[in-house]
């Protein structure tokens, strides 16, 4: 068995480091000691193992069962611790019939086999709350040791406490604070002294709760980690919201959030109880890791005591929302001491309804400043129209005055005309005068002439008349041509053989001289 | 808009047109026209910005270390 212990341990080791997480978050202590009690052969018998979830089945029941597997096919090397594996196995129900059936069996073992065995009888007794006062504590490297005791009486538990639930708590764990513990009990074995692990702590009672609340809160204020404010921002849309998807606050949250299309992405995480520190650190850092993270991020919570609301004032959580590289708001209810988360936000409000306000008033510029800017650019329009109309005015009116000033200029330049063309009109009337005085004087003088010229027509036709050819042949002369045409004046101008044209009054005679 | 121009760079160019007509001394009334024109393709734009538009949410299921 203490093979198949081994092996577990070494598969748990291996599956950390892959993930790079402590190997409690694998699994615990417990789960292993009831894995080699059980031995399940199949997920659904792993699944009832106490810390086997479906998440963690499902992630390494595969790998879980193999190594079961080869326990059980290879067997035990010991026949002695077989058979105190067969009796671990018929020690699942109560505790005092496995002491009994133990030490009725009377066999011999080893010391380490005693105390497996041992311990894991004592993680039958896991499943309690341990209520006591811290005394004595020490930080070690591998993690916080003290001792817790009975209030009532000098009882006393030793604890160990890993460096990782440790710092998971936030808080410094001072003496003479009340706590309540879950762990797994055991006997180490190289010092045989009894020890409980703790796996869970919470501080109990307000008076414990308020002591290290002052002395975180005084820590932080020194450190500056409450004064840095940014401010969220402009037009947000899109919002990381860490809270719980139970309950009433992410409806008030949603429901107050103006309709201006806000992108709201949820981060469920339990708000108290052991998982909500750890939950909410991944959340943030969750939120911070995306490529394109949310513009701001709400971490809520409804009211409750200071312990209820012990993981908001838990340092980790703290420094978590200080280190959050987008601008946070966190809203959580309480009453008297505003929780340390809160006040390392860059808005701190208390209600959900508070914190859809703050993101809603991202926008009051553009819904302030909007209609502001249209009245400047309708007021700042109308001016323009309106100088420009009153230049236009102006200039219209001088041009008016012009247009007068031409028509009147106009007027005078046409009684000017009228007065110097009435004259030229006079002068004109004149000249027609004068040249009609003219034309009629010449008029006379032509008539003189012709007459004149009448006269002498007719002398001239008189004596036209007394010497016309025509008129001699009628009074019997006669012109003589010869063939070519020639006048014929005197004998010498023909000879005998031409031919003569004798032209007479009525016609001509061909003759020819003998 | 090949790439959408932010709230806040809207808002600022609208900023500037009203300044632009506080600014004038010789008014341009074209070039006032033309403000006018761009202040109101501005106004618009924003006030789709602030349309009723309804939230969207979303649970992530991924799982968180434990």
């Amino acid at each position: 068995m203490a093979d198949l212990y081994n092996r577990l341990r070494d598969l748990r080791k291996k599956l950390a480091d892959q993930e790079g997480v402590e190997v409690f978050r694998v699994f615990q202590n417990v789960t292993i000691d009831e894995i080699c009690l059980k031995k399940p052969q199949n997920l659904e018998e792993l699944l009832e193992i106490k810390g086997m979830g479906e998440k963690k089945v499902a992630k390494y029941g595969k790998a879980i069962l193999e190594i079961v597997k080869g326990e059980l096919e290879g067997g035990a090397s010991s026949a002695q611790v077989a058979s105190l594996d067969v009796k671990g196995l018929e020690l699942t129900s109560n505790f005092n019939t496995q002491a009994q059936v133990f030490s009725q069996a009377k066999q011999k073992v080893t010391v380490s086999e005693y105390l497996e065995y041992l311990n894991l009888v004592l993680a039958k007794t896991a499943d309690v709350k341990v209520v006591g006062e811290v005394s004595g504590g020490k930080m070690y490297p591998s993690g916080f040791y003290f001792t817790l005791k009975d209030k009532q009486n000098e009882s006393a538990l030793s604890c160990y406490l890993p460096t990782y639930t440790y710092r998971g708590l936030g808080i410094p764990l001072l003496d003479g604070m009340e706590v309540s513990v879950e762990g797994s009990p055991r006997v180490v074995k190289r010092n045989g002294r009894f020890q409980f692990t703790v796996e869970n702590l919470e501080l109990v009672g307000e008076g414990a709760l308020k002591k290290a609340y002052d002395a975180l809160k005084a820590k932080f204020e020194a450190e500056g980690l409450f004064a840095r404010k940014r401010e969220l921002p402009e037009f947000t849309k899109s919002i990381g919201v860490v809270t719980s998807r139970a309950g009433a606050v992410i409806h008030d949250f949603k429901n107050n959030l103006a309709k201006l299309g806000f992108k709201i992405y949820l981060k469920d995480v339990r708000v108290e109880g052991a998982q909500a520190v750890t939950q909410i650190i991944s959340a943030i850092k969750f939120f911070n890791t995306q490529k394109i993270a949310p513009d701001v991020l709400v971490i809520m919570r409804g009211g409750g005591s200071l312990e209820d609301l012990q993981a908001f004032n838990s340092e980790e959580v703290v420094r978590a929302v200080f280190a959050s590289k987008i601008p946070t708001i966190v809203a959580i209810g309480h009453d008297k001491d505003v929780p340390l988360a809160e006040l390392s936000a860059d808005i701190m409000v208390s209600t959900p309804t508070a914190a859809s306000h703050a993101v809603n008033a991202t926008w009051n510029r553009l819904q302030e400043e909007l209609p502001r800017m249209q009245s400047g650019l309708v007021y700042g329009y109308i001016e323009v129209i309106a100088e420009t109309k009153a230049k236009y005015v102006l200039a219209t009116s001088s041009l008016n005055n012009w247009c007068k000033r031409l028509s009147q200029s106009y007027k005078r330049l046409q009684e000017i005309l009228q007065s110097q063309l009435s004259r030229y009109i006079e002068w004109i009337q004149e000249q027609q005068q004068e040249i009609l005085g003219q034309m009629s004087r010449i008029g006379q003088m032509q008539e003189v002439g012709y007459k004149h010229v009448l006269v002498r027509v007719a002398s001239a036709t008189g004596f036209l008349s007394q010497v016309n050819p025509e008129r001699q042949l009628r009074l019997g002369y006669a012109i003589v041509k010869s063939g070519v045409g020639a006048l014929v004046r005197k004998l010498a101008d023909v000879a005998g053989g031409d031919e003569l044209n004798i032209q007479v009054s009525d016609g001509i005679i061909h003759s020819k001289v003998k | 808009m090949t790439k959408q121009q932010s709230i806040s760079e809207q808002l600022g160019q609208l900023e500037a047109v009203v300044k632009w007509f506080e600014a004038q001394k010789e008014v341009d009334v074209e070039k006032g026209l033309e403000k006018m024109k761009e202040g109101t393709a501005l106004i618009k734009q924003l006030k789709v910005r602030l349309k009723s538009v309804e939230n969207e949410f979303e649970e992530i299921k991924k799982d968180l270390e434990e």
